[in-house]
């Protein structure tokens, strides 16, 4: 049984990437979104294994959907996606519950790796 | 990973965000104080950077992380929301559309002035120029290519404004070789050496700013700006 994963990211095109990359390896991409305000109404209603989370996003960014989720489950395990030179965002977005971060541009072996570490 | 399979959905995606950029930049000149419309502009080039990196497209990358610096910029209220800037983002938003074309057809792609104009843009303080300075020592000096005489030019100088004395040493014109250079000189006017004046003394400015940057930073940025 392969875990249950949500994809949060604003572009269609990175959303598809992760998922192939995920999909290809065995994981089951249940849900994707694409603002903040999605990604914690979808992780309520999946309750996935793992989350990855893009850190800029119209509506409501990724480090304050991290808050929110985390709020509804402190055991949320969430996977950043950042992009090069985000460096402060992604030290607050761990700071704020984030377990790890991939940066883009992706290296599927680098994805899996991260998905694996969070996974545990 | 062949990323050759998202060509198609990076080419829709950017479609969209640049549509959105085109947009967000005409509400926004219509309001320059108006803050939702950078936020937009910001994500839609910062996107498009994401996605292009990814698929290895640097020309188009490279653009969008300029254009991203100087946007950032403008967010955080250290640029002002000028004519000149809204051109400038115009003219940039049309590069960066050209680019991602030419980046999924596998045509070289260059944008090398509009980079340095951003780059200028973003990375550039207010720096006064050598004659707004305590060391100025009053001269200024340039060269004129055209049929009036010295008496002429001398008398429309000292015309021109706060003009103490005035010296006019005759230059041969060269014979130069190239079409394009020959093409350079005019006839002027004694009327229109006044509007001259003025359009040189602007020159002189950005020619002083631009010299006194490159001089601070050394390597490959004062190799791109060679004036």
């Amino acid at each position: 049984m392969g875990h249950r994963v949500l994809v949060c990211d604003d572009a269609i095109f990175m959303r598809t990437m992760i998922s192939d990359i995920l999909t290809s390896a065995g994981y089951d991409v249940v849900g994707e979104a694409e603002t903040g305000l999605q990604a914690i109404d979808r992780y309520r209603d999946l309750k996935p294994d793992l989350v990855t989370m893009d850190i800029v996003m119209p509506d409501m960014g990724g480090i304050d959907a991290v808050r929110e989720i985390l709020k509804q489950d402190p055991n949320a395990k969430i996977l950043m996606c950042s992009a090069m030179g985000q460096q402060a965002l992604v030290v607050e977005a761990i700071q704020a519950g984030a377990k790890d971060f991939v940066v883009k541009p992706f290296q599927p072996s680098r994805v899996l790796e991260a998905v694996q570490r969070v996974l545990g | 990973m062949d990323v050759r399979q998202y060509a198609d959905l990076f080419l829709s995606e950017s479609r969209d965000h640049l549509t959105a950029f085109n947009h967000l930049l005409l509400d926004w000149e219509r309001d320059p104080t108006a803050q939702d419309p950078v936020g937009g502009i910001f994500r839609a080039v910062h996107t498009i950077k994401g996605m292009a990196a990814t698929m290895g497209y640097q020309a188009v990358a490279e653009l969008a992380h300029r254009l991203e610096d100087l946007l950032d910029l403008v967010r955080r209220g250290e640029r002002a929301a000028s004519p000149a800037l809204f051109d400038l983002l115009f003219r940039a938003a049309d590069a960066l559309a050209k680019a991602v074309q030419d980046a999924v057809a596998g045509r070289e792609s260059s944008a090398g002035a509009l980079l340095a104009e951003l780059q200028k843009h973003a990375g550039g303080e207010a720096v006064p120029a050598s004659f707004e300075s305590e060391t100025y020592d009053g001269r200024l000096a340039f060269r004129i290519d055209t049929d009036a005489d010295a008496a002429q030019i001398g008398q429309a100088i000292r015309t021109a404004g706060d003009v103490d004395a005035v010296e006019v040493a005759a230059e041969e014109a060269h014979d130069v070789v190239v079409e394009a250079v020959r093409a350079r000189s005019i006839r002027v006017d004694q009327r229109r050496l006044d509007q001259l004046m003025n359009l040189i003394g602007e020159l002189a400015i950005a020619r002083g700013r631009l010299r006194t940057l490159t001089a601070k930073q050394d390597g490959p940025t004062s190799a791109r700006c060679r004036w």
